[in-house]
Protein backbone atom coordinates (compact mmCIF):
# COMPACT_ATOMS: atom_id res chain seq x y z
CA UNK A 1 0.00 0.00 0.00
CA UNK A 2 1.36 3.02 -0.79
CA UNK A 3 1.62 6.69 0.70
CA UNK A 4 -1.41 8.20 -0.92
CA UNK A 5 -3.22 4.61 -0.02
CA UNK A 6 -2.42 4.75 3.97
CA UNK A 7 -3.44 8.35 4.22
CA UNK A 8 -6.46 8.12 2.81
CA UNK A 9 -7.23 4.55 4.39
CA UNK A 10 -6.39 6.33 7.99
CA UNK A 11 -8.74 9.20 6.46
CA UNK A 12 -11.53 7.51 5.61
CA UNK A 13 -11.44 4.71 8.73
CA UNK A 14 -10.80 7.60 11.16
CA UNK A 15 -13.14 10.07 9.98
CA UNK A 16 -16.47 9.21 9.10
CA UNK A 17 -19.21 11.08 8.07
CA UNK A 18 -20.95 13.04 10.98
CA UNK A 19 -24.23 11.57 12.48
CA UNK A 20 -27.29 12.33 10.91
CA UNK A 21 -30.08 12.50 13.59
CA UNK A 22 -33.26 10.25 12.55
CA UNK A 23 -35.62 13.45 13.11
CA UNK A 24 -38.50 11.05 12.00
CA UNK A 25 -37.35 9.54 8.93
CA UNK A 26 -37.28 5.93 10.40
CA UNK A 27 -41.08 6.90 10.92
CA UNK A 28 -41.92 7.66 7.21
CA UNK A 29 -39.87 5.05 5.69
CA UNK A 30 -41.89 2.24 7.56
CA UNK A 31 -45.17 4.01 6.54
CA UNK A 32 -44.65 3.83 2.76
CA UNK A 33 -43.51 0.77 3.00
CA UNK A 34 -45.68 -2.09 1.61
CA UNK A 35 -48.60 -3.28 3.55
CA UNK A 36 -47.44 -7.08 3.91
CA UNK A 37 -44.85 -8.67 1.65
CA UNK A 38 -46.30 -12.45 2.69
CA UNK A 39 -49.86 -10.97 1.52
CA UNK A 40 -48.57 -11.37 -1.99
CA UNK A 41 -47.01 -15.03 -1.37
CA UNK A 42 -50.70 -16.15 0.98
CA UNK A 43 -52.50 -15.39 -2.25
CA UNK A 44 -50.54 -17.17 -4.57
CA UNK A 45 -50.66 -20.19 -2.27
CA UNK A 46 -54.93 -20.25 -1.30
CA UNK A 47 -55.38 -19.69 -5.13
CA UNK A 48 -52.95 -22.60 -5.74
CA UNK A 49 -54.39 -24.60 -3.38
CA UNK A 50 -58.40 -24.24 -4.75
CA UNK A 51 -57.17 -24.75 -8.37
CA UNK A 52 -55.63 -27.93 -7.66
CA UNK A 53 -58.36 -28.54 -5.11
CA UNK A 54 -61.36 -28.05 -7.89
CA UNK A 55 -58.63 -29.55 -9.99
CA UNK A 56 -58.11 -33.04 -8.38
CA UNK A 57 -62.08 -33.31 -7.49
CA UNK A 58 -63.20 -32.96 -11.11
CA UNK A 59 -60.33 -35.38 -12.28
CA UNK A 60 -61.71 -37.71 -9.91
CA UNK A 61 -65.48 -37.69 -10.85
CA UNK A 62 -64.56 -37.85 -14.25
CA UNK A 63 -62.69 -41.24 -13.79
CA UNK A 64 -64.39 -42.45 -11.94
CA UNK A 65 -67.97 -42.42 -14.41
CA UNK A 66 -71.56 -40.87 -14.16
CA UNK A 67 -72.41 -43.38 -11.59
CA UNK A 68 -69.62 -42.33 -8.72
CA UNK A 69 -71.97 -40.56 -6.23
CA UNK A 70 -75.19 -42.55 -6.76
CA UNK A 71 -72.68 -45.56 -6.41
CA UNK A 72 -71.21 -44.02 -3.00
CA UNK A 73 -74.81 -43.51 -1.66
CA UNK A 74 -75.98 -46.97 -2.22
CA UNK A 75 -73.11 -48.12 -0.48
CA UNK A 76 -73.60 -46.53 2.54
CA UNK A 77 -77.79 -47.69 2.08
CA UNK A 78 -76.33 -50.86 1.85
CA UNK A 79 -73.80 -50.43 5.04
CA UNK A 80 -76.65 -49.20 7.11
CA UNK A 81 -79.05 -52.06 5.61
CA UNK A 82 -77.12 -55.31 6.51
CA UNK A 83 -74.90 -57.04 9.44
CA UNK A 84 -71.86 -55.58 10.58
CA UNK A 85 -69.90 -58.19 8.81
CA UNK A 86 -71.01 -56.76 5.65
CA UNK A 87 -69.52 -53.61 7.23
CA UNK A 88 -65.81 -54.61 6.88
CA UNK A 89 -66.17 -55.42 3.28
CA UNK A 90 -67.76 -52.23 2.57
CA UNK A 91 -65.23 -50.22 4.69
CA UNK A 92 -62.33 -50.98 2.27
CA UNK A 93 -64.46 -49.60 -0.37
CA UNK A 94 -64.73 -46.97 1.65
CA UNK A 95 -60.94 -46.01 1.99
CA UNK A 96 -60.45 -44.39 -0.95
CA UNK A 97 -63.48 -41.91 -0.07
CA UNK A 98 -62.12 -41.00 3.45
CA UNK A 99 -58.91 -39.92 1.64
CA UNK A 100 -60.72 -38.10 -0.37
CA UNK A 101 -63.06 -36.07 1.83
CA UNK A 102 -59.79 -35.22 4.00
CA UNK A 103 -57.78 -34.08 1.62
CA UNK A 104 -60.61 -31.89 0.65
CA UNK A 105 -60.73 -31.08 4.74
CA UNK A 106 -56.67 -30.40 4.28
CA UNK A 107 -57.38 -28.40 1.29
CA UNK A 108 -59.81 -26.34 3.28
CA UNK A 109 -57.92 -26.06 6.61
CA UNK A 110 -54.70 -25.20 4.76
CA UNK A 111 -56.21 -22.22 2.75
CA UNK A 112 -57.99 -20.85 5.77
CA UNK A 113 -55.42 -19.32 6.85
CA UNK A 114 -54.23 -17.46 3.69
CA UNK A 115 -57.85 -16.87 2.65
CA UNK A 116 -58.13 -14.69 6.64
CA UNK A 117 -54.91 -12.49 5.65
CA UNK A 118 -56.25 -11.68 2.20
CA UNK A 119 -60.07 -11.20 3.66
CA UNK A 120 -58.27 -9.01 6.53
CA UNK B 1 -27.40 -8.04 23.85
CA UNK B 2 -28.47 -6.39 20.47
CA UNK B 3 -29.76 -8.66 17.78
CA UNK B 4 -26.94 -8.51 14.29
CA UNK B 5 -28.14 -7.61 11.39
CA UNK B 6 -28.22 -11.17 10.04
CA UNK B 7 -30.93 -11.95 12.91
CA UNK B 8 -33.19 -8.85 12.10
CA UNK B 9 -33.18 -10.04 8.48
CA UNK B 10 -33.93 -13.87 9.33
CA UNK B 11 -36.88 -11.96 11.62
CA UNK B 12 -37.60 -10.10 8.48
CA UNK B 13 -37.91 -12.46 6.14
CA UNK B 14 -39.59 -15.58 8.39
CA UNK B 15 -41.94 -13.15 10.29
CA UNK B 16 -42.10 -10.20 8.77
CA UNK B 17 -41.01 -8.63 11.52
CA UNK B 18 -41.83 -4.74 10.69
CA UNK B 19 -39.75 -3.82 14.58
CA UNK B 20 -36.85 -5.89 13.24
CA UNK B 21 -36.47 -3.72 9.79
CA UNK B 22 -37.40 -0.74 11.67
CA UNK B 23 -34.27 -0.89 13.78
CA UNK B 24 -32.28 -1.98 10.52
CA UNK B 25 -33.22 1.59 9.20
CA UNK B 26 -32.73 3.22 12.52
CA UNK B 27 -29.07 1.49 12.69
CA UNK B 28 -28.27 2.54 8.92
CA UNK B 29 -29.97 5.16 8.18
CA UNK B 30 -27.42 8.10 8.70
CA UNK B 31 -24.51 6.20 7.04
CA UNK B 32 -26.78 5.83 4.06
CA UNK B 33 -28.34 9.60 3.90
CA UNK B 34 -24.35 11.17 4.60
CA UNK B 35 -23.94 9.21 1.38
CA UNK B 36 -26.43 10.30 -0.91
CA UNK B 37 -26.15 13.85 0.74
CA UNK B 38 -22.44 13.79 -0.53
CA UNK B 39 -23.46 12.28 -4.01
CA UNK B 40 -26.30 14.83 -4.33
CA UNK B 41 -24.30 17.86 -3.75
CA UNK B 42 -25.62 18.80 -0.33
CA UNK B 43 -29.35 18.36 -1.63
CA UNK B 44 -31.12 17.04 1.63
CA UNK B 45 -34.29 16.53 0.54
CA UNK B 46 -33.24 14.53 -2.86
CA UNK B 47 -31.04 12.55 -0.61
CA UNK B 48 -33.91 11.59 2.18
CA UNK B 49 -35.75 10.70 -1.01
CA UNK B 50 -33.67 8.46 -2.64
CA UNK B 51 -32.96 6.62 0.42
CA UNK B 52 -36.09 6.46 1.69
CA UNK B 53 -36.67 5.09 -1.96
CA UNK B 54 -33.73 2.71 -1.17
CA UNK B 55 -34.90 1.19 2.41
CA UNK B 56 -38.30 0.58 0.11
CA UNK B 57 -36.45 -1.71 -2.59
CA UNK B 58 -34.28 -3.47 0.13
CA UNK B 59 -37.82 -4.04 1.70
CA UNK B 60 -39.04 -5.99 -0.93
CA UNK B 61 -35.90 -7.41 -2.57
CA UNK B 62 -34.39 -8.45 1.02
CA UNK B 63 -34.26 -12.05 -0.13
CA UNK B 64 -31.76 -11.65 -2.31
CA UNK B 65 -29.46 -10.40 0.33
CA UNK B 66 -27.34 -13.23 0.81
CA UNK B 67 -24.65 -11.80 3.02
CA UNK B 68 -21.88 -12.47 1.57
CA UNK B 69 -21.33 -8.14 1.96
CA UNK B 70 -22.63 -6.50 5.20
CA UNK B 71 -25.96 -5.10 4.49
CA UNK B 72 -24.85 -1.26 4.61
CA UNK B 73 -22.91 -2.36 1.55
CA UNK B 74 -25.93 -3.81 -0.03
CA UNK B 75 -27.62 -0.68 1.01
CA UNK B 76 -25.43 1.16 -0.58
CA UNK B 77 -25.27 -0.50 -3.73
CA UNK B 78 -29.19 0.01 -4.17
CA UNK B 79 -28.39 3.46 -2.96
CA UNK B 80 -26.11 4.65 -5.61
CA UNK B 81 -28.20 2.65 -8.54
CA UNK B 82 -31.04 4.41 -7.56
CA UNK B 83 -28.69 7.52 -7.63
CA UNK B 84 -27.99 6.72 -10.84
CA UNK B 85 -31.79 6.45 -11.90
CA UNK B 86 -32.64 9.56 -10.92
CA UNK B 87 -29.61 11.65 -12.57
CA UNK B 88 -30.96 9.54 -15.74
CA UNK B 89 -34.58 10.87 -15.43
CA UNK B 90 -33.19 14.35 -14.33
CA UNK B 91 -30.95 14.41 -17.19
CA UNK B 92 -28.56 16.28 -15.73
CA UNK B 93 -24.72 15.73 -16.53
CA UNK B 94 -21.82 15.38 -13.89
CA UNK B 95 -20.35 18.42 -13.28
CA UNK B 96 -16.73 18.90 -14.91
CA UNK B 97 -14.57 18.02 -11.83
CA UNK B 98 -11.20 18.61 -13.71
CA UNK B 99 -10.98 22.03 -12.85
CA UNK B 100 -11.95 21.62 -9.19
CA UNK B 101 -9.45 18.73 -8.71
CA UNK B 102 -6.49 21.31 -7.95
CA UNK B 103 -8.12 23.14 -5.24
CA UNK B 104 -8.19 21.94 -1.61
CA UNK B 105 -11.05 22.10 0.02
CA UNK B 106 -11.61 25.22 2.33
CA UNK B 107 -9.27 25.72 5.28
CA UNK B 108 -10.77 25.16 8.64
CA UNK B 109 -9.29 27.19 11.45
CA UNK B 110 -8.12 24.57 13.27
CA UNK B 111 -6.90 21.90 10.54
CA UNK B 112 -5.86 19.61 13.39
CA UNK B 113 -9.56 18.91 14.83
CA UNK B 114 -10.84 16.09 14.37
CA UNK B 115 -14.32 17.43 13.70
CA UNK B 116 -13.12 19.62 10.79
CA UNK B 117 -10.63 16.82 9.40
CA UNK B 118 -14.15 15.14 9.00
CA UNK B 119 -15.96 17.93 7.61
CA UNK B 120 -13.15 18.76 5.23
CA UNK B 121 -13.26 15.02 4.24
CA UNK B 122 -16.67 15.34 3.57
CA UNK B 123 -16.91 18.59 1.00
CA UNK B 124 -13.65 16.84 -0.74
CA UNK B 125 -15.61 13.71 -1.06
CA UNK B 126 -18.27 15.82 -2.00
CA UNK B 127 -16.29 17.19 -5.10
CA UNK B 128 -15.46 13.70 -6.67
CA UNK B 129 -17.83 11.97 -9.17
CA UNK B 130 -20.63 9.58 -7.91
CA UNK B 131 -18.98 6.55 -9.45
CA UNK B 132 -15.75 7.70 -7.96
CA UNK B 133 -17.23 8.95 -4.31
CA UNK B 134 -18.46 5.32 -4.15
CA UNK B 135 -15.55 2.87 -5.05
CA UNK B 136 -13.17 5.33 -2.99
CA UNK B 137 -16.48 4.68 0.06
CA UNK B 138 -16.48 1.27 -0.68
CA UNK B 139 -12.75 0.23 -0.64
CA UNK B 140 -11.39 2.48 1.88
CA UNK B 141 -14.31 2.84 4.70
CA UNK B 142 -16.48 -0.53 4.05
CA UNK B 143 -13.19 -2.11 3.55
CA UNK B 144 -13.82 -4.09 0.82
CA UNK B 145 -11.67 -5.33 -1.58
CA UNK B 146 -11.46 -4.16 -4.80
CA UNK B 147 -13.41 -7.21 -6.30
CA UNK B 148 -16.06 -7.29 -3.86
CA UNK B 149 -16.79 -3.58 -4.63
CA UNK B 150 -17.13 -3.53 -8.46
CA UNK B 151 -19.32 -6.68 -7.71
CA UNK B 152 -21.41 -3.94 -5.35
CA UNK B 153 -21.60 -1.37 -8.26
CA UNK B 154 -21.46 -3.52 -10.84
CA UNK B 155 -18.70 -2.50 -12.77
CA UNK B 156 -15.55 -4.18 -14.50
CA UNK B 157 -12.47 -4.41 -11.87
CA UNK B 158 -10.35 -2.26 -14.37
CA UNK B 159 -13.24 0.41 -14.34
CA UNK B 160 -13.31 0.37 -10.32
CA UNK B 161 -9.30 0.71 -10.30
CA UNK B 162 -9.44 3.38 -12.43
CA UNK B 163 -12.33 5.36 -10.76
CA UNK B 164 -9.98 4.79 -7.59
CA UNK B 165 -6.56 6.55 -9.06
CA UNK B 166 -8.75 8.93 -10.97
CA UNK B 167 -9.82 9.92 -7.24
CA UNK B 168 -6.89 9.73 -5.46
CA UNK B 169 -5.55 12.06 -8.37
CA UNK B 170 -8.66 14.67 -7.27
CA UNK B 171 -8.13 14.18 -3.35
CA UNK B 172 -4.08 14.80 -3.81
CA UNK B 173 -3.97 18.20 -2.62
CA UNK B 174 -6.14 18.06 0.77
CA UNK B 175 -3.96 14.44 1.31
CA UNK B 176 -0.98 16.57 0.95
CA UNK B 177 -2.71 18.80 3.49
CA UNK B 178 -3.90 16.18 6.04
CA UNK B 179 -0.56 14.09 6.43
Amino acid sequence: MDSDDSKLDRLMKDHKSDYIEDSGFTYRVMGALPRDRRIAGNRRRFILLVSSSLLSVSLALVLAGPGFLPGLFAQFQFAINHPVLDLFGVSFGAIPVACFVAGICATVSLGFGPLRRVLR
Amino acid sequence: MPLSDADLIARVLVFDDRHAFSELVKRNQSSLRGFLRGLSKGDHALADDLAQETLIEAYRSLRQFEGAAKFNTWLLGIAYNRFRGNLRRRREEPVDMSKESDQPPNASSNPHSSQDIGQDLDAALATLRPEEQIALRLCYREGLSHEEAANVIGCPLGTLKTHILRAKARLRSFLDAYA
